[in-house]
């Protein structure tokens, strides 16, 4: 695995150095490109870089939240339940640019909720689909302890789904995040006044080569890092806690 | 002897258009300890989950009166619960108190109550499934497969435990292929056999012992 890391992080490096000697004019150096941060400012770095987390899981919070509460209405009502597959399917269908133009209309350019809600909108379909396909196969392996315990609906959410489909939940939040934080820079590069997106887009504008790079390069490390060190981890630790 | 409380007639239960269980009778009344043999394969457990209301039966008719407790042959521990938890569960989704403990001791489990059903053996989580059931504030107990997985003196300890029950007029039904266990507390015993399984004897107290089946 972190040999694994190792060939890509030379591979990587090699080939960013041969484009940037190839095409100069096209691509910036490693060392430019690194030189970036300093001269835009840490604090920008970091300011940018903690709007785009927050975007992201504030997100992936709505989301979460949504799924959760679905998926209790779910055991309420067969109806509902049937209504949540057409649901899904239909937040799939939208693109993510057609999200991001409408929560701009509604909300504004400099609001933080039209990134928000296209980062929920578009991790929300991931959970939706772990979440239902893990609790009905939560619920017909206990079917005989269910029946003979006759939980109400609500300890069978809080005893049974809410625990039982925490392995699924997490690797399906792994997946959600990484398409929150993905897609939130998406949002921004459209309808914000911050974040990493924002920047991205506003050193394309500009044409500084090296802010574009330096701006990609950031939002890959910071994924890649919530992913090996918080997520996987976290997923993990699940599931060797399960069985 | 009481009541029934425990009543089937002429059940009948195909799976995929294959007939498993043809004709079943039986009864288990207030107060007795009613037994259920049979080979491998000739739907016991089915049977079980007819009488739980998991599975559905396609003719005849059944009736449980009362409150139900089982032990079910899988044990069907919450992975995420301790075991204490688990065996307190259908008081905790009553609001009642759950006193674990005496029942533990008898089947030889009080030291594991804390650990997690992934920490404990096999037949620890089976002795955890029976304390379970029989925490639940029950009228009829059935037990499917109980002495598996069992030492002996935990195995004394059940038998002990089930007398106890009909004597305090519960009624018990014990779903068992080891007999000779079986043979020392049933008042009566089903012999289960065929394809489609069929009762093919009913064997009273006085008639069990070796070479009865």
């Amino acid at each position: 695995m972190r040999r694994g890391w190792l060939y890509l992080l030379i591979f990587a490096v090699a080939s960013w150095v041969a484009l940037a000697r190839l095409y100069p004019t096209l691509i910036p150096g490693i060392g430019e490109t690194l030189r970036f941060y300093s001269e835009a400012g840490w604090g920008l770095v970091l300011n940018s870089t903690i709007l785009t987390l927050y975007h992201s899981l504030a997100g992936f919070l709505v989301a979460f939240l949504l799924v959760g509460a679905s998926i209790l209405l779910a055991l309420y009502s067969a109806e509902f339940k049937d209504f949540l597959s057409s649901l899904n399917v239909f937040v799939q269908s939208v693109s993510v640019l057609v999200w991001t133009i409408v929560f701009i209309m509604i909300f504004g350019v400099t609001s933080s909720i039209a990134p928000i809600l296209v980062t929920a909108m578009a991790s929300f379909p991931a959970m939706l689909s772990a979440g239902i396909s893990s609790s009905e196969k939560l619920l017909e392996r206990y079917r005989p302890l269910i029946a003979l315990l006759r939980p109400s609906r609500l300890q069978l959410y809080v005893h049974f789904i809410v625990p039982g489909t925490l392995p699924e939940m997490v690797s399906a939040s792994r997946v959600a995040l990484g398409i929150a934080l993905r897609i939130s820079v998406v949002a921004e590069a459209f309808g914000s006044a911050g974040g990493i997106g924002y920047q991205l887009v506003y050193s394309y504008d500009l044409g500084v080569k090296a802010g574009v790079f330096a701006w990609a390069l950031l939002l890959i490390v910071l994924m890649i890092t919530l992913d090996q060190l918080v997520l996987g981890r976290l997923e993990e630790w699940v599931r060797r806690w399960y069985w | 002897m009481g009541e029934a409380l425990v009543l089937v007639r002429d059940l009948e239960k195909s799976f995929n258009g294959e007939k498993i269980l043809e004709g079943i009778s039986l009864e288990v009344k207030r107060g007795e300890v009613v037994g259920l043999v049979g080979p491998n394969g000739t739907g016991k457990s089915t049977l079980v989950k007819i009488l739980a209301g998991v599975e559905r039966t396609d003719s005849g008719e059944v009736s449980v009166r009362g409150n139900l407790s089982i032990v079910y042959q899988e044990d069907y521990l919450l992975p995420w619960k301790r075991l204490r938890d688990n065996l307190c569960l259908w008081a905790k989704f009553r609001g009642r108190d759950c006193e674990p403990l005496e029942v533990s001791k008898r089947l030889g489990i009080e030291e594991f109550l804390e650990k997690y059903p992934k920490e404990v053996s096999g037949g620890t989580r089976r002795k955890a499934a029976i304390a379970r059931a029989l925490l639940i504030n029950f009228d009829v107990l059935i037990l499917d497969e109980p002495f598996t997985g069992l030492d002996q003196a935990s195995k004394e300890s059940l038998l002990s435990i089930i007398t106890e029950l009909a004597n305090s007029g519960k009624a018990v039904l014990v779903v068992s292929h080891q007999l000779e266990e079986l043979f020392r507390v049933a008042d009566r015993v089903y012999v289960l056999g065929g394809r489609p399984a069929k009762i093919r004897k009913i064997l009273r107290r006085e008639e069990l012992g070796k070479g009865a089946v």
